[in-house]
């Protein structure tokens, strides 16, 4: 059975992964922030769905799109940001727009005239509305004119076809970032955690020998949990949020255990990890070692002791941490739960006691 | 080295996901509009079916006897199954009606008590409710949060006589349901079009228990167009054979019947301090989820889960 040191160590090293993971997930979400990963993700995957630039620009400039677009001032030149997210319906609207040209949106005629292969080389073209033509690869011709087949002669369910075309490419996407993203949570596991020289043995050791430092992390984890266990849950936006049956989610936010550090933790963290006390502890090892045998050099002994040891720990940390913030804020709920089920009659009494006290 | 045994078998422990919380995020519509109706009407593509029940034995009493299948509901958007209780009913008829719709991808008129409930909940994971990309089931139990059970009716077929008690199964105790349910938590948050809730995996379907109503027997009223799909009363619930005096197990909790179900015929004319001795299942309570919504809370932490239960079968008056 678990005794209350060994379930307070888990609990500090539950909050000390979700405390790394947090730091690792702002920054993750910041990296990928400041290089639109996000909207540069959604574009290329337009590219390759439309199958050249010209007509990815063409619909991604079409005034639907562009007033998804966040329009900002830096130094006087305003530059048009790019949407993290295109709904289906504004991307199939805006495309059949294209195809038609100058044409009704809904005139079908003028669909299949653009969706018609051009025999004089491997691709077709639609005429704008200004005159120039756009160049319309052949397999994406082919690709829209098979919807078009598809729904027959009507245009809301050629329309819902391209929908569904772009939203089976949109998840594409979605999986695309999602990888980058958890390659790159990978990298900055690995960075911070060489940084802080946040080695999970060593901290467990840490932990299992001092009873106030243990007092202190499981008092910052109850503050962390009830602090934000509901705030942490994601939150969606809906298309037509009025009607019941309808629609799908826009975009759903995913938080994290998100609220910031507070000062505690950091100092928390600052007292737990670090390179100051573990380079003095092994310059102490490696001054009182001595030789075994004659000839023989003891430090070598303690140095790859210490890298093997070292190496094990952060390597825990490491996949630890790439986790992320959410699983190890569910962890340690379930911990504290564990932890206020299994007090002690004494430590019951002195909590109700004061809830007492508190009450009259 | 015992400390660091003990710490990588924590490690070890914590790194696997077991009965981590399970998110969903439901359209607010969507709850509001099932906050006060005992059913779902709508359509549903049935993409995995099992072939015959489990049914209740002397070496198997903990078979329910129910059929269930894997599938797609455009007016669900969520990962989902639909069962059909006392499915060995008339020479399996309704095994028959369920696995004749097995992956032809039909949409097949289906009508049926719906239940949210993190039974089968993908551990630590998030589901959201989408309308327009209904992802398939790959077998007859993914993971899921949402279900239609009972089955009142399926493809014009009415089935609601299946609404009795189980020959031979063996319903859960309700001592231990209920306490069980009684110490479930969930965490919400919510904005304009979304509700978040969080909870942790529990079963505990079918559980057996006496139930002494604390209000009288009103219509269901749906928030939307105020159409009455079933019955509801205030219960305070105790073990089957509890005596007078014996304290309850659960109190203020809603009680939901079917229209046109043997319940709810039994039900219709009792009052305040009538017992029964029924069969439930629990669902979520959806309408304390919207009142409170309604009051202004938009995000709960930790509170005690809202639960009602839907009354499937009168054991004895």
């Amino acid at each position: 059975m678990l005794g209350l040191p060994t379930l307070d160590v888990a609990i500090g090293i539950a909050f000390f992964y979700l405390v790394f993971a947090l730091i690792c997930t702002t920054a993750n979400e910041a990296i990928a922030r400041w290089l639109d990963k996000r909207p540069k993700t959604l574009e290329e995957a337009i590219r390759q769905l439309l199958g050249n630039a010209e007509l990815k620009n063409a619909v991604l400039n079409h005034p639907l799109i562009c007033n998804l677009s966040r329009t900002t001032k830096k130094g006087g030149a305003t530059t048009t940001e790019l949407p993290s997210y295109i709904p289906a319906p504004a991307f199939a609207t805006a495309l059949l727009d294209k195809l038609t040209g100058a044409h009704p949106l809904t005139d079908m005629n003028a669909l299949r005239a653009g969706l018609t292969p051009s025999p004089d080389g491997p691709a077709g073209s639609i005429k704008l509305p200004d005159g120039t033509s756009i160049e319309v690869p052949r397999g994406t011709q082919i690709a829209l004119k098979t919807l078009l087949d598809k729904a027959g002669d009507d245009w809301n369910t050629f329309h819902e076809e391209v929908e569904n075309w772009y939203s089976a490419t949109m998840d594409r996407a979605s999986g695309w970032y999602k990888q980058y993203i958890q390659k790159q949570t990978y990298l900055l596991a690995a960075i911070v955690v060489l940084w802080a020289n946040f080695d999970t043995l060593q901290v467990t050791r840490r932990l299992w020998t001092d009873s106030a430092l243990r007092a202190a992390v499981v008092e910052q984890a109850r503050h962390r949990t009830e602090q934000t266990n509901a705030g942490d849950l994601p939150l969606a936006t809906y298309e037509n949020p009025e009607k019941p049956e309808e629609g799908k989610p826009i975009h759903v936010e995913h938080t994290g255990a998100s609220a910031p550090l507070t000062e505690q933790e950091r100092n928390l963290v600052g007292n737990v990890t670090g390179w100051e006390r573990d380079l003095q502890e092994l310059r102490e090892q490696l001054g009182a070692a001595t030789p075994s045998e004659p000839g023989g050099n003891p430090q070598t002994g303690i140095w790859v002791k210490w890298g093997l040891m070292h190496l094990l720990g952060w390597t825990i940390s490491l996949l630890a941490i790439s986790l992320g913030a959410p699983f190890w804020f569910d962890v340690l709920n379930r911990f504290m739960n564990l932890r206020n089920a299994g007090r002690s009659p004494d430590e019951k009494r002195a909590k109700n006691a004061g809830a007492a006290a508190e009450a009259s | 080295m015992k400390i660091r045994a003990y710490a990588l078998l924590l490690v070890f422990t914590a790194s696997q996901s077991w009965g981590a919380p399970s998110i969903l995020i439901l359209k607010r519509a969507w709850v509001n509009k099932y906050a006060n109706r005992a059913t779902i009407t709508g359509q549903m593509y049935i993409d995995h079916a099992l072939h015959s029940p489990k049914t209740p034995k002397s070496s198997a009493p903990a078979n329910d006897g129910d059929i269930h299948a894997a599938g797609r509901s455009p007016q669900v958007g969520l990962p989902m199954v639909a069962e059909v209780m006392n499915a060995a009913d008339n020479n399996k008829s309704a095994v028959t009606l369920v696995d004749a719709q097995e992956g032809k991808n039909n949409l097949v008129d289906i009508t049926g008590v719906w239940r949210l409930w993190f039974e089968h909940p993908p551990s630590g994971q998030t589901q959201t409710q989408n309308f327009s990309q209904l992802a398939k089931p790959g077998n007859t139990n993914p993971d899921h949060c949402f279900e239609i059970h009972p089955i009142v009716n399926f493809n014009q077929q009415a089935l609601n006589t299946t609404f009795h008690s189980i020959t031979g199964f063996t319903p859960k105790d309700a001592k231990e349901a209920f306490s069980r349910y009684e110490q479930l938590k969930l965490s919400l948050r919510a904005n304009t079009d979304a509700v978040t809730l969080s909870s942790s995996m529990i079963g505990y379907n079918y559980v057996l228990f006496k139930m002494r109503l604390s209000s009288s027997v009103t219509k269901l009223t749906a928030n939307d167009d105020h159409s009455s799909d079933g019955l509801q009363a205030t219960m305070d619930v105790y073990e089957v054979n509890a005596d007078d005096g014996e304290p309850f197990l659960a109190t203020g909790v809603r009680a939901i019947f079917v229209n046109s179900t043997a319940p709810a015929d039994a039900v219709k004319n009792l009052g305040a301090g009538d017992e029964l001795v029924v069969l439930g299942i629990p669902r979520l309570d959806l309408n304390k989820v919207i009142s409170y919504l309604s009051a202004g809370g938009n995000i709960a932490n930790n509170r005690k889960l809202p639960y009602e239960m839907v009354i499937v079968a009168v054991e004895s008056e």
